[in-house]
């Protein structure tokens, strides 16, 4: 694999772990860590 | 549990990778790669699915129409099974109370089902009745797409075991990613912190303007990251679900914009509504002279039909009105453009320049669109 595409994916698993943590851990309490985000309802609603 | 909606239903996925992956190494000859897709299925539908009769109901709806009207009355005009498939999803979309087969994701279902009846030509047998389940109720594009192809899903099936190789599910996991990241990040974050803080209701133009371009952003992020979720999910399973996204914030013009956009959806009303629908109106003699009016004719019906297809309601109506103003509008500039032998708008202007304004004039267009899709608008109710 190149090294340009390591990176990447090796950047984007270290914004996903980070974000999971801040969104949704229930040590961080600040917000409410459920998903408030639900378009696929909009979409699929029938 | 509604697909991608909670964890368990990744765990669920999980499990059953897993489960693939040691049949596919161990004692492939012990059972087919499309009995283990069968009863993937079958559970989730079965025990995880929040309307399992309702959607197993429906498609065998769909299965009897296809086989009845194509191989016991052979009836040539199709138009009579569509209307008959499209009925249920019409009847709810217009608030009828249909429960026996309201099911979340029935608009996709149904878009499928017609599918397999339309690109039916009677000189095959009739597609097998488990390939025909597996194609309609896949628990990973059941609810919002991408719309795939029966032909396509079916040469997957047939494929077997060879369908689940390491490129492929390598660059399942990838798309996987992409789509968390986008859905569970980009869109979440969006919403949480930008969104719910704009007041919707609000008749001020610097709110409104703010909410249209933060509305579009999320839309975008949430159901591009839900069909990437969708897509990668599909390829670790061996099924190359097709694309749905590409940028679409950075398209030219509207044609540009659908292929980038929605993809299966535009593609599946493209191929058919609006190509039986201009076959049909070439067939007129009094508009022999008149291609525009056939060409911009089936460009508004074919958005209209888009924007009833998500509800009955004025916002997506007027949403499909004005994405089908857009390109009624591009295609007539195009047709202008290719008469006169020069640009009508751009003149001489550096293509690099006509691009930038192109995209300028696309993005907000495709904005303010969105905005009244949103039923946010607030002039529109």
């Amino acid at each position: 694999m190149d090294l340009k595409k390591a990176a990447l994916n090796f950047m984007i698993y270290l914004i996903l772990l980070a974000g999971f943590w801040f969104l949704y851990s229930p040590l961080n309490t600040s917000e409410a860590n459920t998903p408030k985000s639900s378009t696929q309802f909009i979409y699929a609603k029938f | 549990m509604l697909p991608f909606s909670t964890i368990d239903f990744f765990l669920l996925l999980a499990g059953f990778f897993l489960l693939l992956l040691a049949i596919k190494k161990i004692a492939p000859q012990l059972i087919s790669y499309k009995s283990f897709l069968s009863f993937f299925v079958l559970y989730y539908l079965l025990f995880l699915f929040p309307s399992p009769i309702q959607a197993l109901a429906f498609v065998t709806y769909g299965y009897l129409v296809y086989y009845l009207f194509d191989y016991v009355f052979k009836i040539n005009n199709k138009l009579y099974g569509v209307i008959l498939l499209l009925a249920p999803m019409v009847l709810l979309k217009a608030s009828v109370p249909l429960d026996i087969i309201s099911f979340a994701g029935l608009s996709y279902v149904t878009f499928r089902i017609i599918q397999v009846y339309l690109d039916n030509t009677r000189e095959f047998k009739p597609c097998n009745l488990q390939s025909y389940f597996l194609f309609t109720l896949f628990p990973q594009t059941i609810l919002i797409g991408p719309i795939d192809r029966s032909n396509r899903f079916f040469s997957d099936l047939n494929n077997g075991w060879a369908q689940i190789t390491a490129p492929r599910i390598i660059e399942g996991w990838q798309t996987l990613m992409l789509g968390l990241l986008q859905k569970f990040i980009c869109a979440e974050l969006i919403s949480r912190y930008v969104l719910s803080n704009i007041n919707a209701e609000s008749k001020h133009l610097s709110e409104m303007l703010m909410y249209m371009y933060v509305y579009a952003f999320y839309l975008y992020f949430d159901f591009a990251g839900y069909s990437n979720l969708a897509i990668g999910s599909g390829k670790m399973f061996g099924i190359d679900v097709p694309f749905n996204f590409n940028n679409p914030f950075i398209a030219v013009n509207p044609q540009d914009f659908w292929r980038r956009w929605h993809v299966s959806l535009s593609e599946w009303l493209r191929d058919y509504f609006f190509r039986p629908y201009y076959k049909w109106i070439n067939g007129f003699k009094k508009l022999k002279n008149s291609p525009l009016i056939k060409q911009n004719s089936g460009l508004f019906l074919t958005f209209i039909i888009m924007g009833c297809w998500n509800g009955f309601t004025s916002n997506f109506v007027i949403s499909g009105c004005l994405f089908g103003l857009y390109s009624v509008v591009h295609n007539s500039y195009l047709v202008t453009c290719r008469k006169k032998g020069r640009d009508v708008v751009f003149g001489k202007m550096k293509p690099q320049y006509v691009r930038v304004i192109s995209i300028f004039i696309m993005f907000n267009l495709v904005c303010f669109a969105l905005y009244v899709f949103s039923g946010k608008f607030p002039f529109i109710h």
